[in-house]
């Protein structure tokens, strides 16, 4: 049985990923923000709200 | 299964953010990793054949293309024509979300060559992460 490519051997190899920008955000949703927010009129406050118990991620999104 | 050294038929896969139809690669790697935060599970390398001696020169005048004769595969079907693989491409891809089949594979000492042209060849690598 053939052995595997060390790929540990290329590591100080130039190397590049290539990825069309296209394809990096192909699943990307862009977030519609509020028109206020996007006048300017409201800024968007982030907060983690991620369960330090369950361990899902999550985030709270507030105009003020 | 299919692992090392086995040549696949991928029906779609995209190359440098282009839709590219079935295309035959050889599994260089068939080990599970992660790069740029995704998951893969086959690394491989293109393989094409060549269309007549100018195209031969042309190609083999690439520091990270190596030659794969004809003899040194069994596939079905067989062309009968030499190739060579772009050594200096790594495709790296997740099993789940293509779609392939085996059609044969690179003699095992031919393999072991190819191998050690990639890990030691004197040319930058390119890693290709399209398809993850």
């Amino acid at each position: 049985m053939a052995r595997s490519l060390d790929l540990n051997k290329l590591k100080n190899r130039k190397s590049q990923v290539k990825m069309s920008t296209e394809e990096s955000l192909k699943d990307v949703t862009p977030f519609k923000w509020p028109k206020e927010v996007l006048d300017g009129a409201k800024r968007v406050e982030i907060t983690d709200i991620t369960s330090r118990d369950d361990g899902k991620a999550g985030v709270k999104i507030k105009y003020v | 299964m299919c692992k090392v050294g086995d040549i696949i038929l991928i029906d779609h896969y995209i190359d440098h953010g282009t839709a590219i139809g079935r295309h035959s690669f050889i599994v260089v790697s068939d080990k599970n990793g992660e790069i740029e935060g995704c998951s893969y599970d086959w690394v491989c390398n293109v393989l094409s054949s060549f269309k007549n001696k100018s195209q031969k020169a042309h190609k083999m005048s690439y520091p990270g293309n190596y030659e794969i004769k004809n003899i040194d595969t069994v596939t079905n079907p067989d062309d009968g024509k030499d190739g060579f693989v772009k050594a200096d491409q790594l495709y790296y891809f997740n099993k789940a979300k293509i779609q392939y089949r085996v059609i044969g594979y690179v003699r095992q000492e031919v393999m072991n060559e190819l191998l050690e042209f990639i890990e030691s060849g004197d040319f930058p690598i390119i890693d290709i992460t399209d398809n993850l």
